[in-house]
């Protein structure tokens, strides 16, 4: 403490001489008057009120719970396109460089469970008794199948790509584009005959199967690239990262 | 019985109401503590009680206020916005013995609020101000008046008025006004010399001016 410091809060009450005017509490007086206590309302709140909340960010959180348990599950979907019959899937072509450097990708593992779990998924609706309208059926087919497809996209969308740029994942985009078209050829096709025939639904679900594979093995792709690049860089903190937009 | 002095006491309530705050005010009169009994009326929404507190702090607040903005009309807006922040949470003081310093902070807040809004802060850090202040020169303020320091502080530019009355003041450390202002330590070392230098130069020239 410097002695003007000293001096000056020793003398500080000398140093209070301007006096405010009397309008400052007759303002104060004014803003205390009117009506703005929003800590007492929330206070007056009834004890039922507070429980109805409290019940009520419980639902949620059980809710949110249950749907983020739901999305976690492990996807028993992963298909393995060696497994689904007629014609063989097109596989997506990779780079020169990707071939030299790399051994071939292992296919993805799928258990007869699974692949059973998919196609009971797609044929149930063909079983009931009474022969829905074919719309109907391909809306659910669609519907099941665009959730899973989704939900892999996202997983791949979100991986960062450390060793490549996107570019170099091009052949798996253009390969997914070409899937997009053969459904939309298939579905173009079940709206011509007006009905859902056997051979029409084993082509869509195959289509979808394949969309499915694909991603699984894009996914690996981008896995095995990155643990290479890791493996080379000890710390990856310097490094560009990119995301794929599939 | 029992039923006839409840009635007997709730007619004198406004009478005893009226000597608590007689009393009261006689005592902040010749006293500078605060009775608790006046404090919980405050809490309770009690206007009066409010005025009174009103009426003994305000002087000491509005001269932190007009220190540290430099013009009357902005230290009343601060001064306003204070008590009336301190009023609202007024329920919130549990050791009322503690009020005057709790207010004190509420002002001194509201003030460094209406700094940063109004000030526009350049970082300057000049490294020659510590062997200066290592170097202190004669005491030059001992024959000075207070009102012309107080006069002189008001004064000041934006930016070092702030630093200087918090730091010689309300004893804040630079570490402190640095966070609560949104500056370096260093900048606020050399506000601090920057306003001692002006402080000083200035009523040099106010007494030169007026013999």
């Amino acid at each position: 403490m410097d002695k003007l410091q000293q001096y000056l809060q020793h003398h500080a009450e000398q140093l209070d001489v301007d006096v405010p005017t009397p309008e400052v509490w007759q303002q104060i007086q004014q803003r205390m008057a009117s009506p703005q206590k929003p800590v007492a309302r929330i206070r007056r709140l009834p004890q039922v009120l507070r429980y109805a909340a409290a019940a009520c960010v419980l639902g949620f959180a059980v809710v949110g719970a249950w749907h983020v348990w739901q999305t976690a599950q492990p996807s028993a979907l992963a298909v393995n396109h060696h497994l689904v019959p007629g014609k063989a899937a097109p596989k997506p072509t990779v780079t020169t460089a990707e071939k030299t450097q790399t051994p071939p990708t292992p296919t993805p593992q799928l258990t007869e469970t699974a692949l059973a779990g998919v196609k009971k998924m797609a044929v149930t609706p063909r079983k009931q008794p009474a022969e829905p309208n074919a719309v109907t059926v391909l809306q659910s087919i669609n519907q099941s199948f665009t959730q899973v497809i989704n939900l892999q996209r996202a997983r791949v969308n979100t991986m960062p790509l450390l060793a490549e740029n996107p570019s170099y994942f091009a052949d798996f985009k253009v390969a997914f584009a070409q899937m997009d078209n053969d459904e939309k050829v298939i579905k173009k096709e079940i709206a011509q005959a007006g009905t859902l025939t056997n051979d029409l639904l084993d082509r869509l679900i195959t289509v979808y199967q394949q969309k499915l594979a694909m991603l699984k093995q894009l996914q690996n792709e981008i896995n095995k690239t990155n643990s290479r690049y890791k493996q080379g860089r000890p710390t990856a903190e310097n490094a560009t990262t990119y995301f794929l937009n599939i | 019985m029992w039923i006839g002095t409840k009635i007997i006491a709730r007619g004198f309530q406004p009478f005893t109401q009226l000597v608590l705050l007689i009393a009261a005010q006689h005592y902040l009169e010749n006293a500078q503590h605060i009775p608790t009994a006046l404090l919980h009326q405050a809490q309770m929404g009690d206007t009066s009680a409010m005025q009174l507190l009103y009426q003994q702090y305000s002087k000491a607040m509005f001269n932190i206020c007009i220190r540290m903005t430099g013009n009357h009309a902005d230290a009343e807006d601060v001064l306003q916005e204070a008590f009336v922040q301190a009023f609202t949470n007024l329920r919130q003081l549990n050791n009322v013995q503690a009020f005057g310093g709790w207010l004190k902070r509420i002002v001194v807040n509201a003030c460094i609020k209406h700094s940063k809004k109004n000030v526009y802060w350049q970082e300057w850090e000049d490294e020659t101000h510590e062997m200066l202040l290592a170097n202190e020169e004669e005491a030059w303020w001992l024959q000075i008046d207070m009102a012309l320091v107080h006069q002189q502080i008001k004064a000041l530019p934006n930016g070092c008025r702030q630093v200087f009355n918090l730091f010689v003041l309300e004893n804040y450390s630079h570490k402190d006004i640095a966070g609560l202002l949104g500056i370096s330590e260093g900048t606020s070392k050399s506000q601090y010399h920057r306003a001692k230098q002006l402080l000083k130069q200035n009523i040099m020239q106010q007494l030169q001016h007026h013999g």
